[in-house]
């Protein structure tokens, strides 16, 4: 078999839109294709390439495309323009319906798309009691389709949809009705199909199913793809679509800025100058899989920053040290233990604070994503574990404290501040915000800068996390974000005992008793 | 045009048992939730019968020609029109009936029209079986020519799908059609010879009526049924009709072709 599941080239589709139903008719029997329609582009010029055994999750706000773009994929829908190429056989799970007649039963319709994919009669007996079992809905299975409530509907269609073994399984939105158990084993499933070498496509609004199952994303707006890439990246992108509206300042694809700077291509990509080294060669950043990345940063290959300036101070200075690693202080292995920073904190408090001090951490994450509209501006943070101001390593269940300082450059009626704890893949373990907690805070003046103290315990396994930092206004019960940063902070947790699974729930086990008869 | 006709056609063979699968649900569709169940199928049917029975035969004392009895006259011809126009009606709706068909599946809508007619065909089994017995009870026994009734169904289903593929297109953008099926059907039935003879008609007239595609499968179901007479006695009635069913079979196909690609958009 190709190892390429799914070819998307170029493909575009329009709606045609028609003042009556008349002219639709007129328009498409009239012998010299008279036009009568305006178009709406659903899709424009949308490429990508799906390798064999990977996950894609495809993201992005109602109305952007993705069903659309599933429905060409699966074959339903003829794209206006362009070509998808499909290598194997495609189940598709559209929405809810899947082709399911409700006036008959699960049985009845699972037999019946069963056949309509080409199983055989002695295929379709044979996977039926499995389909049932998977399903289980008891015996709901022998009644009509239309007395099933949603979670039954759906249960029911993934359970066919999967057991025809395909090669590429197309799974739109349908999982979120189904209930935690449920979907929990739809994922197990989606596990298997992954070791087996089956490419799946899914459309969720899930970003931790992006996050947790994918091995990449596709975030669709505006009819066509914005990013497409490592999901943790993606998702980060489709957060701040979501809440902002719209993607600032962000370069989708990689600019070459400058050529031949001391021995580096810059190129700005994704919010960010990359400085990459001429003998690398050519190089497509958008293609590079993280680890490589990382791996060039590591070795002086590449040099990443937020700005050109920044980037060619970095590259005077690795002039002169060629090969280093710059970006990252070299990271000390000693933890301080109990020393009592309490008047470097007071300093903190006490100093005013005009520009971005945050990168001047020991803990600042300089591959932070950053987004809002800078209606406030979070300028500073201290992170305090167990009384040690910015440490290396926290200990694990050590007592956090996190000071932010928001400098405010207009006034806001409700000003907001949350903190989230967060994995390496993107995963939340712990997230809050003053809504959340139900405190309502007072309004700012535009020129005050607040300083906000989120205390918490770090009941983490060993490991690194990132803490995302943000600050808000409430507007209608909504949040209009004004800077978020997130993983900004980067902490590395130790621990003495020995556990595993992401949080310290101090468990112990000790025995009782023994009886013998 | 050849080649698009003998794809859909090749596309009903590949697809038979999904074909007949849906044939056999669509039958039992159309009686979920009665109590007489299939009986249905036949009550409609005979109450007509009944009627023009009453109106014909005992009220005006009308006879068929050759001195048949009038009853077996009409039977033999309203058997096949009543299945001609019941699958017709079906297949124009087969398309917006099947609306999970079209928009959440990659299925090959053009068999569609054929599931309608197989699932009318069950229905039209039973009332040939009542026609049979009408005929056994009035003493004519059928001879060879019953065989020739699987020619006459044929010529029927060539009809139904030709003109079906076209009504069924064009209904999904236009439910008028639809609606106005049973009128345009009501005069159509009208048209034919099924209550009233061919002698009735001038002379001059009556190789007009070749021009109408129902009259020669409606003759050849009585030439198999009523006068056992080979159904190609008349060869220009019968070269005119698959002259008129490949054209309209060739247009229904190319009109259901280019109207396919937006059933999605509009359902």
């Amino acid at each position: 078999m190709t190892e390429t599941a799914i070819i998307v080239s170029n493909i575009s589709k329009t709606y045609r839109l028609f003042d009556s139903t008349r002219d639709r008719l007129k328009e498409a029997l009239h012998p010299f294709a008279k036009r009568y329609h305006r178009e709406f582009w659903a899709l424009k010029d949308v490429s990508f390439e799906v390798p064999r055994g990977q996950t894609v999750g495809i993201l992005g706000r109602n109305g952007s495309g993705k069903s659309t773009l599933l429905q060409i994929v699966a074959g339903i829908m003829k794209p206006t323009s362009g070509d998808v190429t499909i290598n194997g056989r495609v189940s598709a799970l559209l929405e809810l319906g899947a082709g399911f007649n409700p006036e008959f039963t699960g049985r009845e319709n699972v037999v019946f798309q069963a056949q309509v994919m080409g199983l055989s009669r002695e295929d379709i007996e044979r996977k039926l009691p499995e389909i049932e079992a998977y399903a289980d809905i008891g015996q709901f299975f022998d009644q009509p389709v239309k007395t099933y409530s949603s979670g039954m509907f759906v249960r029911v269609a993934f359970a066919a949809a999967a057991s025809v073994d395909p090669d590429i399984l197309i799974v739109d939105e349908a999982l979120a009705v189904g209930d935690v158990r449920f979907q929990h084993k739809c994922f197990k499933t989606f596990a298997e199909f992954q070791e087996r070498r089956k490419t799946i496509l899914l459309v969720t609004h899930s970003t931790d199913a992006v996050v947790n199952h994918c091995d990449r994303a596709i975030l669709l707006d505006g009819a066509g793809i914005v990013a497409n890439g490592v999901p943790k990246n993606v998702v980060d992108c489709y957060l701040e679509l979501m809440f902002t509206g719209r993607l600032d300042s962000y370069s989708f694809l990689p600019i070459l800025v400058e050529e031949g700077c001391a021995g580096y291509n810059i190129i700005h990509f994704r919010k960010e100058y990359f400085a990459v080294a001429q003998q690398l060669g050519p190089l497509d950043l958008a293609q590079e899989s993280q680890e490589r990345l990382n791996e060039y940063r590591g070795n002086g290959h590449i040099h990443v920053a937020g700005s050109l300036q920044e980037l060619r101070a970095i590259l005077a200075h690795a002039d002169k040290k060629t090969g280093s690693n710059l970006i990252h202080a070299p990271v000390q292995d000693v933890s301080v233990e109990g020393g009592d920073d309490l008047g470097e904190i007071k300093a903190f408090l006490a100093e005013p604070v005009f520009k971005d001090r945050c990168p001047e951490r020991k803990s600042f994450n300089p591959s932070e994503y950053r987004y809002g509209n800078r209606r406030g501006e979070i300028l500073d943070y201290l992170l305090v574990a167990d009384g040690v101001v910015d440490p290396i390593m926290v200990q694990s269940g050590a007592k956090c404290v996190i000071y932010m300082k928001v400098r405010y450059v207009s006034d806001i009626q409700r000003p907001m501040f949350g903190l989230a704890v967060k994995t390496v893949d993107g995963q939340t373990v712990h997230g809050t915000n003053t809504m959340m907690a139900g405190t309502i805070l007072s309004p700012v003046i535009r020129g005050q800068t607040v300083t906000v103290r989120f205390e918490w315990e770090a009941w983490l396994n060993s490991g690194d996390y990132f803490v995302d930092l943000g600050c808000a206004e409430v507007n209608n019960g909504e949040s209009l974000p004004l800077d978020r940063r997130y993983g900004m902070v980067h902490i590395a947790i130790g621990t003495r005992s020995n556990f595993s699974g992401q949080a310290n729930l101090c468990a112990s086990i000790a025995e009782v008793c023994r009886t013998s008869l | 045009m050849i080649k698009l006709f003998s794809s859909f056609l090749s596309t009903l063979v590949s697809y038979r048992s999904v074909i007949w699968a849906l044939a056999v649900r669509n039958f039992q569709n159309r009686f979920i939730g009665t109590g007489a169940g299939a009986l249905w199928t036949i009550v409609h049917p005979l109450a007509t019968v009944l009627v023009f029975w009453l109106v014909f035969s005992l009220g005006f004392k009308a006879q068929g020609p050759n001195g048949i009895p009038f009853v077996l006259y009409f039977m033999t011809g309203f058997l096949p029109w009543s299945f001609f126009s019941e699958a017709l009606t079906a297949t124009t709706n087969a398309v917006v009936g099947n609306r999970h068909l079209v928009k959440k599946m990659v299925f090959p809508t053009q068999t569609l029209p054929l599931v309608e007619i197989l699932g009318s065909t069950f229905g039209h089994l039973i009332l040939l079986a009542f026609t049979i017995a009408l005929l056994l009870i009035h003493g004519i026994i059928p001879g060879w020519g019953v065989l020739q009734l699987v020619y006459a169904y044929f010529c029927a289903v060539v009809l139904i799908l030709g003109l079906g593929w076209a009504l069924a297109a064009v209904n999904v953008f236009h439910r008028d059609i639809g609606q106005s099926l049973p009128t345009v059907m009501g005069f159509w039935f009208w048209a034919t010879p099924i209550v009233w003879d061919v002698s009735m008609l001038p002379e001059s007239w009556r190789p007009l009526l070749n021009l109408n595609p129902a009259y020669h499968f409606v003759e050849s179901y009585r030439a198999a049924l009523l006068y056992h007479r080979p159904v190609w006695q008349d060869f220009t009635q019968l070269s005119v009709f698959w002259v008129m069913a490949l054209i309209l079979g060739l247009c229904g196909a190319y009109v259901f072709r280019r109207l396919k690609p937006d059933f999605a958009d509009v359902m």
